[in-house]
Order: C-alpha cells, then sequence, then structure tokens
C-alpha cells in the first residue's frame, strides 16, 4: 500500500446555508486505519462526514485530499481517491445487483464507452469480497436489508478508493447484519489497506470496531484517540450527557459501556 | 460468476420487435384512413407505378403525417424520459407537468397579440413557456416540507396546468380567429404535418436528441440519490441543466407545431422500465421507438374512430394515458408508505 491517499480538515466549519453546524474542526484521519466519528444527535458528524465528502462545501477552513483542497479538484479524480456511502441512497425500481454494482465505475468510464476489462474485474472483485456473487442477477429491491448494504459497499468497492467514507451504515440493520457488515469492512481495510471513516451510532460497536475516535459535541471535535485511551465515563457524560460505567469487553478486550440510567442509577452505585 | 453482457438477450428481443412493431404501425398509418390504400399498394405509391391518381396523392400526403409522428412521438416519449431522471420521479410528464400548457400558452400569445404565424417562431415561443413553465412547477413543488414528492409535483404540475389553461381560454374565446386557428391545435394533432414543418423540427429534434444521449452516465448516477451521484464524481447541477434542456426542447418543438400532446412520456417510458429495468441506456431508446409506434397508434385509432372526420391524437393519448397515470401513483404511493 505505498500509495494511499490522505484526508484531512483543517478550521473547517461548514453546514447549511449560514448555518454553520461543524465549527473550526481540524482533524487527520488515520492512512490504513477504521475511525469512527461518534456524538449525540445534531452534534454535526453526518455534517462533517458530507463535507470531507465534498457534498457540503466548507463556509471557511478546507478538506484536504494529498494536501489538496478538494473543492478545487476535479471532482471525477476525487472520486477515484474517495468515496462515500451515504445513509440513505436510492435503489432505482428493479435494477439488478450488477448493474447497480456496475455503476460504481462512473469515476473510470469515458463518455459513451461500455464497460472495460478492468470494470468487470473490479465489480467482480467487490462483490466476490461482499459474498454476493450469486446474487448478481436478482433485482435489488428483493434482498433484505443486510444483503442489500453489502450490495451498496460492493458498489463504494468497485469504485477502487483508497478512502471510504460511510455514512450511519449499519443503522436500520439487525444486530447480526450489523455485526456482519462491520466484520466486512474490517476485512476490507485488512485486505486492500482502506481508510475507513464512519459514523456509527452504536458506541459499543464503534469503541469495538474503531482504531481510532472522533467524539464531537456542538460541532466541536473535542477529544480523539484509540478507544482504549480516551474512553472514559467522563467523555461519555460530556459527549452524550450519559452517566455510565466501563468495564473491560471480554471478547474484545476494549472498553464496554454500561449506560445507567434513571431508574438504576442509585442500587448501582 | 457469469461473464456480465452488455446486453441481455431479452433487451435485444425487445428491441427488434419495437422495431418490427413500428414499421408495421408506418405502413398501416399510410394505408389507413378516411380513404384506405391496400397495403402492397402504399409500396408501389412510394416507387409511383400503376396507380391510381388519387392513391398516390393520398399516399403522397400521408407520409408526412407518419413521419412526423414517428419525430414527435419519439421527442414527446424521450422528453418524458428526462423529466422522470431529472426528478427522480416515475409521474413526471411534459403534460401531467404542464409544460406542454405553458408550451401552448405562450404560442396562443403569440398568435393573438404578436400575430405571428410561422412554425419556426412558434418553437422558440413554446420553447421559452414550456422552460419557464417547468421551473415555475418544480419551484412550487419543492416549497414546504419534504422535498419534490411525486404527489407534490404531479398537484403543482396540475394546477400551472388548470391556471394556464383558463388563460389561454381568456384569451382565445373573445378572439374569434384565432379560436378558429387554434382551436385544432389546442387539442393536439399530427394530421396537419407537411414535410416543411419536418424540416422545422428535427434540428430541434436532433439537438434535443443528442443531449439525452451525452447524459445518460450521469442520469443513471443521479438515480442513486444526489449524495452518491456526487460521490461518483458527477455533476449534478449540469447534468440536471442539460437534461432539462433536452427534456423541454424535445417537448415543446413538438407541442409547437401538433399542439399540445398528453402521456406519451408518462405511458411509454414506464413500460419500458418495467421491461428492461431502469438502465437509462436501454430505456431511451426503447422510449423512443415505442412512443413513436404509441403517437401513430393513437393518431390511427382516430382515424378509424372520427370516420367521416378524424379525432385528434391528443384526445386519444389522454384516453389511453389517464388509466396509466392512475395505476403508476397508486403503485408510488404505496412504494411511499
Amino acid at each position: 500500500m505505498a500509495t494511499i491517499s490522505t484526508l484531512e480538515v483543517t478550521g473547517l466549519t461548514s453546514g447549511y446555508h449560514h448555518n454553520p453546524i461543524v465549527k473550526e474542526v481540524s482533524a487527520v484521519i488515520p492512512k490504513n486505519k477504521i475511525s469512527v466519528i461518534i456524538g449525540a444527535n445534531g452534534c454535526g458528524k453526518s455534517t462533517l462526514l458530507k463535507s470531507m465528502a465534498r457534498l457540503l462545501t466548507p463556509n471557511s477552513g478546507a478538506v484536504l485530499l494529498n494536501g489538496k483542497k478538494i473543492q478545487e479538484e476535479s471532482s471525477k479524480h476525487v472520486a477515484k481517491k474517495l468515496g462515500l456511502l451515504p445513509q440513505t441512497p436510492i435503489v432505482p425500481d428493479g435494477i439488478k445487483v450488477s448493474d447497480l454494482i456496475a455503476r460504481g465505475r462512473f469515476p473510470y468510464r469515458k463518455f459513451m464507452q461500455n464497460l472495460s476489462a478492468d470494470d468487470y474485474k473490479a465489480i467482480e472483485e467487490s462483490m466476490s469480497m461482499m459474498g454476493i456473487l450469486d446474487l448478481a442477477d436478482k433485482p435489488v429491491d428483493e434482498l433484505s436489508g443486510g444483503q442489500r448494504q453489502r450490495v451498496w459497499i460492493a458498489l463504494a468497492l468497485a469504485q477502487e478508493t483508497d478512502i471510504l467514507l460511510l455514512d450511519e451504515p449499519i443503522t436500520y440493520l439487525d444486530i447480526s447484519y450489523q455485526i456482519e457488515i462491520l466484520d466486512l469492512l474490517v476485512e476490507l481495510n485488512k485486505k486492500k489497506g482502506t481508510t475507513i471513516c464512519m459514523v456509527l451510532h452504536d458506541i459499543n460497536l464503534a469503541v469495538r470496531y474503531a482504531d481510532y475516535l472522533f467524539a464531537m459535541k456542538k460541532g466541536k471535535l473535542i477529544k480523539e484517540g484509540k478507544p482504549s485511551e480516551i474512553i472514559s465515563s467522563k467523555l461519555l457524560e460530556e459527549v452524550f450527557g450519559l452517566k455510565s460505567t466501563i468495564i473491560n469487553d471480554p471478547v474484545s478486550n476494549t472498553p464496554l459501556i454500561i449506560p445507567i440510567g434513571k431508574h438504576l442509577a442509585a442500587s448501582s452505585l | 460468476m457469469k461473464p456480465m453482457k452488455k446486453f441481455s438477450n431479452s433487451f435485444l428481443l425487445f428491441s427488434i420487435l419495437s422495431i418490427f412493431l413500428l414499421l408495421f404501425c408506418m405502413i398501416l398509418s399510410v394505408s389507413y384512413g378516411a380513404v384506405p390504400v391496400a397495403y402492397h399498394n402504399v409500396i408501389n405509391a412510394i416507387k409511383n407505378v400503376g396507380l391510381e391518381e388519387y392513391e398516390t396523392l393520398v399516399v403522397a400526403t400521408r407520409i408526412p403525417r407518419v413521419v412526423f409522428g414517428v419525430i414527435s412521438g419519439a421527442a414527446l416519449s424521450i422528453s418524458g424520459v428526462m423529466m422522470q431522471a431529472i426528478t427522480r420521479n416515475p409521474i413526471a410528464d411534459p403534460s401531467i407537468l404542464g409544460v406542454n400548457t405553458g408550451a401552448s400558452l405562450f404560442v396562443v400569445c403569440g398568435m393573438a397579440f404578436f400575430h405571428i404565424s410561422s412554425s419556426y417562431e412558434y418553437i422558440w415561443l413554446a420553447f421559452i413557456g414550456a422552460a419557464l413553465t417547468a421551473v415555475l412547477v418544480y419551484g412550487l413543488a419543492a416549497c414546504g416540507n419534504g422535498g419534490v414528492t411525486p404527489m407534490k409535483l404531479a398537484l403543482a404540475g396540475t394546477a400551472t396546468s388548470i391556471a394556464l389553461q383558463s388563460m389561454i381560454n381568456t384569451i382565445m374565446l373573445p378572439n374569434g380567429q384565432v379560436m378558429d386557428s387554434f382551436r385544432f391545435w389546442q387539442v393536439g394533432n399530427i394530421g396537419a404535418a407537411s414535410w416543411d414543418d419536418i424540416k422545422t423540427i428535427l434540428p430541434y429534434f436532433m439537438v434535443g436528441f443528442v443531449l439525452s444521449i451525452i447524459v445518460i452516465h450521469p442520469l443513471n448516477a443521479i438515480a442513486l440519490g444526489d449524495e452518491m451521484a456526487i460521490s461518483l464524481g458527477i455533476n449534478v447541477t449540469l447534468t440536471r441543466v442539460l437534461a432539462a434542456l433536452a427534456g423541454v426542447l424535445l417537448c415543446a418543438s413538438t407541442t409547437a407545431l401538433a399542439g399540445p400532446i398528453g402521456f406519451v412520456g408518462l405511458m411509454v417510458p414506464h413500460l419500458v422500465r418495467a421491461i428492461v429495468g431502469p438502465d437509462l441506456k436501454k430505456v431511451i431508446p426503447l422510449s423512443a421507438l415505442l412512443g413513436a409506434c404509441l403517437l401513430l397508434i393513437a393518431d390511427l385509432i382516430g382515424r378509424i374512430f372520427g370516420r367521416p372526420g378524424e379525432i385528434e391524437s391528443g384526445i386519444i393519448t389522454a384516453f389511453l394515458g389517464a388509466p396509466v397515470f392512475i395505476l403508476i401513483i397508486r403503485k408510488v404511493k404505496v412504494q411511499s408508505l
């Protein structure tokens, strides 16, 4: 993995119109690692992710891909380095799995050209990696939520980017599919060295799967680092306003957060 | 994994069938009518041998009608595809969005106030009217919560269409001369088409068609949502502008010459997508072919059932299209629940 792209934000203020949601955030996304942005609803984690994927134009500050301002690069060029899986992408009515994944090859296709041998290779590889080769001819709207999410990730894989951003990739899935999807992302990260940065709602899954955490509150980045180093009940209280106690996860040996809640607080403490 | 084919067999089969259907419709369209001409004589008439003079004449006058029908049918159909792709909305169509009525209003105004009478000028008036209406309706539908939903788009289009239609009536009613020349045009008809009309419309059709081909790839990406499209390196705004230009150009040029013919752009792409899926690379050419077929058939039905006169094709397409519209709306509603 000699030439993996780098992604960083410097002094980024961004949001909708004149209402900044992300305020002066500076961060370097660790190369070849899985990083997760955590924070309460409305803290700006999705906005930060969308700004990094150039869906939003910064009010001030910049997003730098390989040291260059992402807004000033050709969009097609960026699309070969940086991919995004939005929270709710749209499945066109009646589209087949292989056809959907083939659309991940847009950045590589010339005007009016058909799919090339390289395109087919990339499509097939990404399907094989996601374990959905046998679904190739199935209509996407007939798949289960977990299968569908694999298809979308396969599309992002077919894009062959060094960096993959995911906006809440497991939010609408059953717990077994959540684990399955996160395991697939770990595999992708290990095999191809893809830098992964995502927003997750489930704090315990975030802690278990992330190499690196970014904790946000009210549009600011308030803490970052390895989960084992930064997770504390003080941080959780600060970020989520949640009282909790932290134990060691016996399976992964990472911190495990036990929320306390209103009714149990007295007896357990 | 099975090797992925560029085009599936079903697409090829469907294309070939469509081409044959179109040829069949064309021949039928030349031979049928108030004065029938036998099929084999159609060919003879074109070769100009062994026929009564009136038969040759009948064929000669019907051929431009057929050619014009093919062009307008294809144009309306592709225009529908463009509007559906831009809005990601299966019921977007020049007639439902009120774009046709906007084009009509401008043509009628040109007729009544500026005494314009050349089809070349009609096209430009229709184009401006159609473009303004498209922007207005989309803007109306975008107001309020929840963005542009299929239902809001249909409501905004219908409301605008009714308002514009009443303006057309206001201009026409006290104006006997305009009313006479435009009563016929108002319904939408390809019967009066001449070779000159074809020459006038062809450049606009070609530009619209080429534009629609250019935006196939990016529109396919936009179908996955704007965020996904941007992430795939697509210039979403530019694509939408080009596609809208193509859609408005195609429907306005047809409307300028033939009057508003509704529902072709709604019915045909819907049927095509149901058969070959949502890939625009397949949807656009097939919609063009079948749109041409549909308009010829509508024209033919109008001639057969309207004897000794004719029922305008715009009435027939509306008659066929209304149930399809209801069907699609129901389906969309079920999905969004």
